[in-house]
């Protein structure tokens, strides 16, 4: 009989699933005599019935015995849970000290995590709510061999040409941004200048929806105007805004044919109005040429065809159109605009980011997380030995490891659910001030989109689960044997790993100190650094109406106001706008070979004097010249060096077909953002394209000033209105990203700091606690308060100190990293790390002192009571 | 929960658990999970699967009618231990009473009443 159950054994096994399912669902109580009997019925039919029957026997019994099984497994489970429970509370209600600090700690990581979980999928959100967005892209045009970034910009006819050209790009729209426009009707009347020129096809591509009108026809006629909702509102109140007309400049009459809702944030294309595109020509632009780079084209490809390959079809294109040009096409997706946009003349990337945002950011979520877990693993471990007997009580009575993690687990979940809930209410709280520091409009959208409450669950599952995998593994390690004889110390094994994570949030702590600090020495320097003009009391004003037309009138009668320095004019106003640009250079001793394009603005008699430029040789525009109007060229110290002249003046220049004669040359100064080197750049007064008015003004008595140059602005220009600004603050708007980024930044390493302080106090409070007698003795036999302060310092002390030593690097390269994206940066100066390192220790030890000092202040009698 | 039950065993001991009881009894040392299923089985004349006589049993240890205890792991179990089930002093008790009950009422039946019943 043996020997043949020994060989039926051999060959028949037991079904495999059937018996997992047993297993898995099992009380331990049941689980091995039920598994045992079956086994053994089953080798019994093996040998009586054949193999066949035997598993088939089984597996009928097990499905027989799932509704016994079952009812078994929940009931021990919530028998087994609700015990967890009641412990856990028990737990919580007898440390409330402990519990608050890790609460609170994981409530504010967790509510951190959300706040810029929701900014970043706002950032990653731009766009796409087009419904070809995944299709949409835009033409953006790379010069090749010219040292600048692609171009934003391209030429009128382009989008017509590439949808005739390739089948690929089924629609193709281009467009302008607007001017400003004095728009009126009846009574109302306001300035506006976010609004955009569009062709009728534009709504095709862009399914803004529409509240009232037709997208398919509402931009057909010449005279037709599409407005938002809020535009509406302002214009007409509760009137249809239908079929009625706005005024323009009080010259032309718009019809509003259609109105969208208002332009969601989350789009790189801001705007109030559609104008239609073809007023342009009357507006005076040339929209039929080529050789125009002003206009923005977007294209929308064929259902399956892939941008790069659409991008390399079309790539050499305005080649086709002119010979002889470097120029090389490509398509940059829709999507990609707003993070991943780095172009010269892209108007529409005022509201833009940069991808490198988003990563910073995600891993600043990520610390502040895991800074409080950290402080959950901490106190948890560290007070392990009160839960030692509980632990060594429940595997006597017959639990195994798993149920101990099983355990531990349930209540770090049990933890971090609870801290998600207040974490929920300090999002709904600070929501609104994130959005106003961020300049967002985020909510909680808990129905649009099923991954907002799948990912908030799983930010509070995954902190529950970091937060309790060491303890629950720790704890559950303990062997009762061991805690119950009482050989059993709390955790010097923990106290290694403990040590190894205060480090480990500590240096992140101190990675955020150092990273504000550089930003913010960064965007100091930027804000100081010396462009190579004057920015102060320098007022600036666009040169427009009547203004224009009788520009050196007016420049003249202002200049006898005594507060007013200077003025002159240019077509651009620094760092802003688009300056010319042209590879069609010629000057004497050119090496034919040499191709180098540069750009170019016009300017004004006294440009240099009012700007407070020096110049390194030859002379500004002077009316002692009379040619300098017409043939004067002064280049700067960047297109000298480049052209390889030694002594320029004098020497020809020519741009094209024009004939022009080096005057002087001009000291580098910034006329770009700082992300940018300064590059070539040609100053001359013959083509007078002159757009802005500068002027240099004292700095008393500046309300006056204003006040004068107000009222000449209303003789001149009384259709539009008082316009103007200051070079310094327009000058700032260029880092506005980077300064909104820096307060946030500023605040998410604050709360890092708080939490790991909270941390750091919950640990101190604890190992006081544990050498209260060790600290009575001592004060008996002598030690003096601060001797103790400093004993129990020291601890935490070294701690910090190997934090500073592993953040330090680390901050280095990361910050270096960052600094890469300016052209000009400060360097990272060793006072920063220090400072910051220091900075921190203060933080530690004042977090700490509160429980040393009093620890150490306590009479040796009540701490030897202790116990 | 053993209180619960106390002062009124009698009441509940169902025709299922007197069955078991007895099965276990019969089965002496021998009285586990697939012993006690294979004699329930031929004295009930149905099919038990072998995961619902634990539910009864366990209930009725609850109520301290019977102890059970894992045997040493033998091997044609694949090196599991059986569970082994023994009637209580109070679990007889109940047996016996319920007996008693019955017997008393069986006494006072006439044959000719039984014959008699409607078909």
């Amino acid at each position: 009989m043996d020997k043949r159950l020994t060989t039926i054994k051999k060959n028949a096994k037991p079904p495999v699933i059937s018996r997992w399912i047993i297993k898995k669902i099992q009380s331990p109580y049941s689980k091995t005599p039920l598994l045992g009997d079956l086994e053994e019925e089953f080798y019994a039919i093996c040998s009586e019935t054949g193999e066949k029957s035997a598993r088939r026997w089984y597996r009928c019994q097990v499905i027989k015995s799932l509704p016994f099984s079952i009812s078994h497994f929940v009931y021990w489970r919530t028998e087994m849970f609700q015990n967890h429970l009641k412990i856990a509370f028990r737990n919580v209600w007898r440390n409330k000290a402990y519990s608050f600090i890790n609460i609170s700690g994981l409530a504010i990581g967790m509510a951190c995590c959300i706040l810029i979980l929701l900014w970043i999928q706002d950032e990653l959100s731009f766009d796409r709510f087009h419904r070809y967005s995944n299709r949409l892209g835009r033409v953006v045009v790379e010069v090749e061999h010219s040292g600048q970034r692609p171009w934003a910009v391209t030429e009128a006819p382009l989008s017509q040409a590439l949808k005739e050209t390739y089948p690929e790009i089924v629609q193709a729209t281009r467009l302008q941004l607007g001017r400003r426009f004095r728009v009126k009707y009846g009574e109302k009347r306001f300035d506006e200048r976010q609004n955009i020129f569009a062709g009728p096809d534009f709504f095709e591509m862009f399914t803004f929806p529409f509240v009232k009108g037709d997208p398919q026809t509402a931009l057909n006629e010449k005279r037709s105007v599409v407005i938002t909702e809020k535009t509406a509102q302002k214009y007409f109140g509760s009137e249809d805004p239908l079929g009625k007309k706005l005024n323009f400049n009080d010259r032309l009459d718009l019809q509003v044919t259609g109105v969208l809702k208002d332009i969601p944030k989350n789009s790189h294309l801001q705007f109030d109005f559609v104008l239609p595109f073809n007023w342009l020509e009357d507006l005076g632009q040339d929209i039929h040429n080529w050789g125009n780079f002003n206009f923005f084209t977007y294209v929308l490809l064929e259902k399956n065809a892939s941008v790069a390959e659409v991008s390399q079809k079309i790539s050499g294109y305005l080649r086709t159109v002119t010979p002889d040009n470097d120029t090389r096409l490509f398509i940059q997706p829709l999507g990609r605009i707003h993070l991943y946009s780095d172009f010269e003349y892209d108007a529409l990337a005022v509201n833009n980011s940069d991808c490198k945002y988003i990563f910073i950011f995600a891993s600043i979520a990520l610390f502040v997380l895991f800074i409080a877990c950290i402080n959950f693993i901490n106190l948890t471990t560290a007070r392990s030995s009160n839960r030692a007997k509980e632990v060594a009580m429940r595997k006597v009575v017959g639990a195994d490891r798993k149920d101990v993690i099983r355990q531990f687990f349930g209540e770090s979940l049990a933890f971090s659910f609870v801290a998600f809930g207040f974490a929920l209410g300090i999002v709904f709280l600070f929501l609104p001030v994130f959005n106003k520091l961020s300049d967002k409009n985020l909510f909680l959208d808990m129905t649009g989109n099923i991954w907002v409450p799948v990912g908030l669950i799983g930010i509070a599952f995954f902190t529950g689960l970091l937060s309790g995998s060491y303890p629950s593994l720790y704890l559950s390690s303990f062997q009762p044997g061991d805690v119950l004889k009482r050989t059993f110390t709390a955790g010097p094994k923990s106290s290694h790993y403990r040590k190894v994570l205060v480090v480990a949030q500590f240096s992140l702590s101190i990675i955020l100190i150092i990273g504000t600090t550089v930003v913010d020495n960064q965007l100091d320097y930027i804000r100081n650094r010396k462009l190579g003009f004057n920015k102060e009391n320098l007022l600036y004003m666009p040169l427009v109406g009547g203004m224009r037309q009788q520009y050196e009138a007016v420049k003249n009668e202002w200049l006898r106001n005594e507060n007013i320095m200077s003025v002159t004019a240019s077509s651009n106003l620094p760092s802003f706008g688009r300056n010319w640009a042209t590879g069609a250079l010629d000057w004497e001793g050119k090496d034919p070979s040499e191709r180098i394009i540069m750009q170019g603005v016009d300017v004004d008699y006294d440009f240099f004097e009012t700007f407070g430029m020096q110049m390194k040789a030859g002379r500004g525009f002077s009316r002692d010249f009379p040619t300098d109007e017409n043939s004067g060229v002064i280049l700067n110290e960047t297109a000298i060096n480049i052209m390889g002249l030694r002594s320029p003046i004098g020497k020809r220049f020519s741009i094209g077909g024009w004939q022009g004669t080096i005057v002087g040359v001009v000291q580098d100064y910034n006329f770009k953002s700082l992300h940018n080197k300064i590059e070539p750049l040609i100053l001359a007064m013959a083509g007078r394209q002159l757009n802005f008015v500068f002027v240099r003004i004292k700095s008393q008595n500046m309300s006056d000033t204003i006040k004068f140059l107000k009222g000449q602005w209303e003789r001149y220009n009384p259709q539009f209105s008082f316009e103007y600004g200051f070079a310094d603050t327009l000058l700032g708007n260029l880092y506005t990203n980077e300064e909104k980024v820096r307060t946030l930044f500023n605040y998410f390493t604050f709360l890092a700091i708080f939490i790991s302080c909270l941390g750091l106090f919950g640990l101190s409070f604890y190992l006081t606690e544990q050498r209260t007698k060790e600290i009575g003795i001592r004060k008996v036999l002598g030690a003096s308060v601060p001797k103790i302060v400093t004993m129990l310092s020291k601890e935490f002390l070294k701690w910090v100190l190997i934090a500073n030593i592993i953040a330090w690097p680390v901050a280095y390269y990361f910050m270096d990293k960052w600094l890469q994206n300016f052209a000009y940066k400060t360097d990272i100066k060793i006072w920063t790390f220090l400072l910051s390192g220091a900075l921190a220790v203060i933080i530690a030890l004042l977090t700490v002192s509160y429980q040393t000092i009093k620890a150490a202040s306590t009479n040796p009698a009540d701490s030897l009571r202790y116990e | 929960m053993v209180d619960k039950w106390k002062g009124d065993i009698m009441k509940l001991l169902s025709s299922h658990d007197e069955v078991f009881l007895l099965a276990i009894l019969r089965l002496e040392d021998n009285a586990y999970g697939m012993n006690i299923r294979r004699e329930v089985s031929k004295a009930t004349g149905k099919n038990w699967s072998i995961g619902a006589i634990y539910d009864p049993l366990y209930r009725m240890e609850k109520r301290g009618l019977l102890e059970s205890y894992l045997s040493d792991p033998t091997s044609e179990r694949g090196g599991r231990s059986k569970r082994i089930f023994k009637v209580k002093k109070k679990g007889l008790d109940a047996l016996l009473e319920h007996k008693e009950a019955r017997d008393r009422l069986w006494q006072g039946i006439k044959i000719t009443t039984l014959e008699s019943l409607p078909r």
